[in-house]
């Protein structure tokens, strides 16, 4: 299958060879310098002080926008699957955000979450509410939390769509014998939606999950890792290592980052997948 | 419902069609607008250079050898690249892969070095006797571009000093003079700060311009040691001496944190940006930043009528003895991927030339290195350039390393925002990345 | 009937009020791309006080090979979504279907993929041994890279559609080939738009490829031209504006033109009937 050679020649030679290099001590991509490491690359990533302050970022991020974009998705998708005024427009606007380039969104949220000059400020302050004015993404406790909110608005709407495809395959029959049986909407929600969307579901979470701990382009958008390295993320730090010379040393700490990805993702899988129905 | 999907399928595809030869119809007509037609001698050559340093000098000098390609017999064809981080990354990539393009523009030879190692420095072609040099000063050459015996590269772009930029007019009006010791600097701030003006600017979103009010505490320690900078960094890439021994350097770093601690720096300086401390500058809602020449460039650009009105001076020290950084413009290099190496070579020549680099520096004032170029510059530039010529200033010690420190600007802003305890924190950061990037490099002066 | 009508009414009203928080930061791109110089770099959501639509976008159109970006980009994402579509569909048919050990092994293998991070730079290596072009390259990593996700979201609507759709195409003697693509790829429908659409987004966006193969001035797509726009002209927010507008335009246009199909609402949807 031509699908499978692509994959081979494409991604799996590429990580074996970063699996190789991870393991070598080099500077740049000075390969004559290159001498056997052993795991001194992975031991360095994990002794750093930067490292523990990723992880913990980096989970934040991944559960906090997990929650809130299967939430949000998942109220979207339900609402929307209804026939109202002008549903299909709806639909556009609040998938709008998953188009737009990361590098926009950074430039649009950088600029309305400045402390003064900014418009979510200035809104609150307008509304007598400036009391809850914040230094959204210089504050170092509070940045991590407002990258999560921009990626929450970008994202809901894409697991909007994801969840409203999967609606499309629950036979209309199911809600026509609930609707005789007198069932209210929760009950139909609650015994009928949900358990036949939860392929659909484990999808979107396990997208969700994988995506905030790889998560990387939107924090380099906004925050760049900072203010210092405040918002710094696993992602960031692996560019950091590439950025600094230490090419060894990023493809190790790329590697750890996909062993924790798969710890993580693939029993969360496993459970949910366990819990399907055939329809 | 197969044929409707497949029609859908023919509509994207025609649709995706049709706007290609839109933009087909649009580039050729490009072309067939764009100056003299080619003629059979005339060769291409390809450029590559980030996007931040193809300005209007590079645009002026582009547009002048393309006008003029049958008589110079080649044409110039530029590629730009982002710059940061993800930029030097590519271009690293493409040293390693040997995917180059017949002339790059790099920061500096040893950058090349630094970080391709000896080989990448071998697809650099060796220029000494086809360029002819002697508009310029041998001494400004030694070191970047005229390294280990060889002429790597040539200069292209201004020279770029740092230092203080001061709006005169804000200054006059509360009758303080300029600060030539840090306690008048201080003493300055509390005026501003009781008239209700931010005496200094910081813009800390753009992470790397909170580095210049902390580089020149190496310049500082080097005159303090009796040597230069070459020979302090020297020192330091091979482990004789650490940045945290460099007292000057974290005094400098330790000073900039005492002005944000006393209230003399915009209180949100960390969401503000280098574009909105020109403006602030300009507009004389602050009186002071620090930063490049690029600062008085840019505001020649963007308020020329302020363009006077903003001076310079270099960073007041304790004792009065005050240094300023000098940046060496970036190396326009051949490589050895040119096909045509005479004409490279030839072409290399031209640019270097007082007539190539003065249509650069006519479009782009400022402060060139080939001595018959003539350029104005702003008022500011044209102030610390006296500091300069006073044999005030020395080479900024950020691109002569050999191994690289991490970043400054974010290990000062961990300082600034109280993740770092000590001015020595920041450092002891350098010294850590120096000595694991030193380590990855297998140099036994680390053992 | 009527009391659904007002329940309707007042949810389509809630969500008028939070697309707002959608809105809003969009329309703030847009508005700012019409205004001078100076109001734009306020950033604010107020109307402009003169219009420079056409002045603004003819400029940005002028400067930064906007044209041949988009030429690029329309050449580089039509290659890699029809591909990706083709390719996995067929890959996730196979998968699902077959329950032996190797198409289980595979398809653990394709989850990895979404787990692994792209090793960019020896992909880099790899294809300038290969002697492929750069935009060649290009279009080859870009398909691989999604082709693990593309897979995953076929896989799971396959699980949704019955055995015995294949079994009788099989006893009409359909070959497996024909199977796929006579009965299986139409019922795919929904899930090809999805993919079409999400490949399109992720291609068409891209950065962390392009950046590496397309970055020289004849193959530069256009979401990387807006990095003209800030080294340039540092405080030229309204052609950042326009061009960041400009960018996503066709992406909108092509979710516009296909949205209908991808829900086309409860009652047309099941497939089981």
């Amino acid at each position: 299958m031509p699908g499978l050679i692509l994959f081979a020649v494409f991604f799996i030679v590429p990580s074996v060879i970063g699996l190789f290099i991870s393991l070598f001590q080099m500077y740049g991509f000075n390969f004559a310098s290159a001498r056997f490491a052993g795991l001194t690359n992975y031991i360095n990533i994990m002794v750093e002080d930067d490292t523990r302050k990723a992880l913990y970022n980096t989970f934040t991020f991944a559960i906090v926008t997990t929650i809130f974009k299967m939430l949000f998705g998942l109220l979207l998708a339900v609402a929307l699957n209804k026939k109202l005024f002008m549903t299909n427009a709806l639909r556009t606007i609040f998938f709008l955000p998953a188009v737009i380039n990361t590098v926009a969104v950074g430039l649009i949220f950088s600029s309305m979450m400045h402390p003064t000059k900014g418009l979510i400020n200035r809104a609150l302050g307008a509304i007598g509410l400036s009391a809850l004015c914040q230094n959204w993404l210089t504050d170092p406790k509070l940045a991590i939390f407002s990258i999560c909110s921009i990626e929450v608005w970008k994202w809901s709407g894409f697991t909007m769509v994801i969840l409203l495809t999967g609606m499309q395959n629950i036979s209309v029959d199911y809600y026509e014998s609930a609707q005789l049986d007198g069932a209210s909407e929760w009950q139909k929600f609650r015994y009928i939606t949900f358990p036949l969307l939860l392929p659909a579901i484990n999808n979107a979470l396990i997208l969700s999950i994988i995506g905030g701990l790889k998560v990387f382009d939107v924090v380099q958008a906004t925050t760049q890792g900072g203010p210092g390295s405040a918002t710094e993320v696993f992602g960031s730090l692996i560019y950091k290592s590439f950025g600094t010379g230490r090419f060894a040393e990023g493809c190790a700490a790329s590697i750890l980052l996909a062993v924790i990805i798969g710890i993580i993702v693939l029993p969360t899988y496993r459970f949910i997948a366990d819990k399907e129905v055939e329809q | 419902m197969k044929n409707n999907w497949g029609k859908k399928l023919t509509a994207v595809t025609l649709a995706g069609l049709m706007t290609l030869s839109a933009t087909a119809c649009g580039s050729s007509a490009e072309a067939a607008g764009g100056g003299a037609p080619e003629s059979k001698d005339v060769e291409t050559l390809t450029v590559l250079m980030y996007t931040d340093w193809y300005k209007s000098g590079w645009e002026a000098l582009e547009k002048h050898v393309n006008d003029n390609a049958d008589e110079l017999g080649f044409r110039l064809e530029i590629s730009k690249i982002q710059g940061g981080n993800q930029g030097d990354q590519v271009v690293k990539t493409k040293f390693a892969s040997d995917d180059l393009p017949d002339i790059i523009q790099v920061y500096k030879p040893q950058w090349v070095e630094t970080n391709a190692g000896q080989e990448g420095l071998n697809k650099l072609v060796d220029l000494s006797d086809a360029v002819d040099v002697s508009e310029y000063d041998p001494n400004a050459l030694d070191g970047t571009y005229n390294y280990n015996g060889k002429l790597y590269g040539i200069p292209m772009d201004s020279i770029v000093l740092s230092g203080v930029f001061y709006n005169k007019q804000v200054f006059a009006d509360a009758g303080v003079e300029v600060p030539q010791t840090w306690d008048e600097l201080l003493s300055a701030c509390e005026v501003f700060k009781s008239k209700g003006i931010v005496p200094v600017y910081y813009s800390a979103k753009d992470v790397w311009s909170v580095q210049p009010p902390a580089v020149t505490g190496p310049v500082i320690e080097a005159k303090n040691r009796g040597i230069s900078t070459f020979e302090l960094m020297n020192q330091i890439d091979t482990h004789q001496l650490t940045y945290t021994e460099c007292t000057a350097f974290v005094d400098a770093i330790q000073k900039s944190k005492d002005l944000i601690d006393k209230g003399y720096v915009n209180e949100t300086y960390l969401s503000d940006t280098v574009d909105m401390a020109h403006e602030a500058l300009a507009n004389g809602e602050c009186a002071m930043y620090i930063n490049g020449t690029w600062c008085a460039d840019n505001i020649e650009q963007k308020f020329p009528e302020q363009s006077e009105n903003i001076g310079g001076f270099a960073i007041p020290q304790d004792d009065g003895d005050n240094y300023i950084n000098m940046f060496t413009p970036y190396s326009l290099c051949l490589t050895t991927n040119c096909k045509n190496v005479e004409l490279g070579k030839k072409a290399m020549n031209y640019l270097a030339s007082s007539e190539a680099q003065q249509i650069y520096a006519s479009a782009q004032p400022g402060l060139y290195l080939n001595k018959n170029v003539k350029s104005e510059m702003p008022a500011a530039t044209a102030d610390l350039k006296t500091i300069m010529d006073n044999g005030k200033s020395m080479t900024d010690w950020e691109e002569i390393n050999k191994y690289s420190y991490g970043n400054l600007g974010e290990n000062v802003l961990d300082y600034y925002t109280g993740t770092f305890k000590e001015a020595s924190d920041v450092t002891k950061a350098l010294d850590e990345e120096t000595a694991k990037s030193a380590e990855a490099m297998g140099d036994d002066n680390w053992k | 009937m009527t009391k659904r009508k007002t329940e309707n009414g007042i949810l389509s009203g809630v969500l008028w009020i939070i697309s707002l928080f959608i809105l809003i930061p969009v329309f703030m791109v847009v508005i700012n791309s019409f205004k001078s110089r100076t109001e734009a770099a306020e950033m604010d959501i107020s109307l402009p006080s003169e219009y420079h639509i056409v002045e603004n976008y003819s400029q940005m159109m002028q400067e930064g090979g906007i044209l041949r970006g988009l030429m690029t980009s329309c050449i580089v994402t039509t290659i890699s979504v029809v591909a990706l579509i083709l390719i996995c569909s067929a890959m996730a048919y196979v998968f699902q279907r077959r329950n032996t050990k190797m198409a289980n092994r595979l398809s653990t293998l394709m989850v990895a993929g979404l787990v692994l991070p792209v090793q960019i730079i020896p992909t880099y290596f790899v294809c300038n041994t290969l002697h492929l072009g750069h935009m060649a390259s290009a279009i080859l990593v870009l398909i691989v890279i999604n082709i693990p996700f593309t897979v995953f979201l076929y896989t799971g609507y396959l699980k949704s559609i019955p055995r015995e759709i294949d079994e009788a195409a099989w006893i009409d003697g359909a070959s497996g080939i024909q199977t796929f693509f006579q009965v299986i790829f139409p019922l795919l429908k929904p899930v090809s738009i999805t993919a079409l659409i999400i490949n399109f987004m992720a291609v068409w966006n891209d950065f962390s490829v392009s950046i590496y193969f397309l970055n020289s001035a004849e193959n530069y797509t256009l979401p990387l031209t807006v990095y003209n726009f800030f080294g340039n002209h540092g405080s030229d927010w309204q052609l950042v504006f326009a061009n960041v507008a400009f960018a996503s335009l066709p992406v909108v246009i092509l979710y516009l033109l296909l949205q209908r199909h991808i829900i086309a609402g409860m009652t047309a949807g099941s497939v089981k009937g």
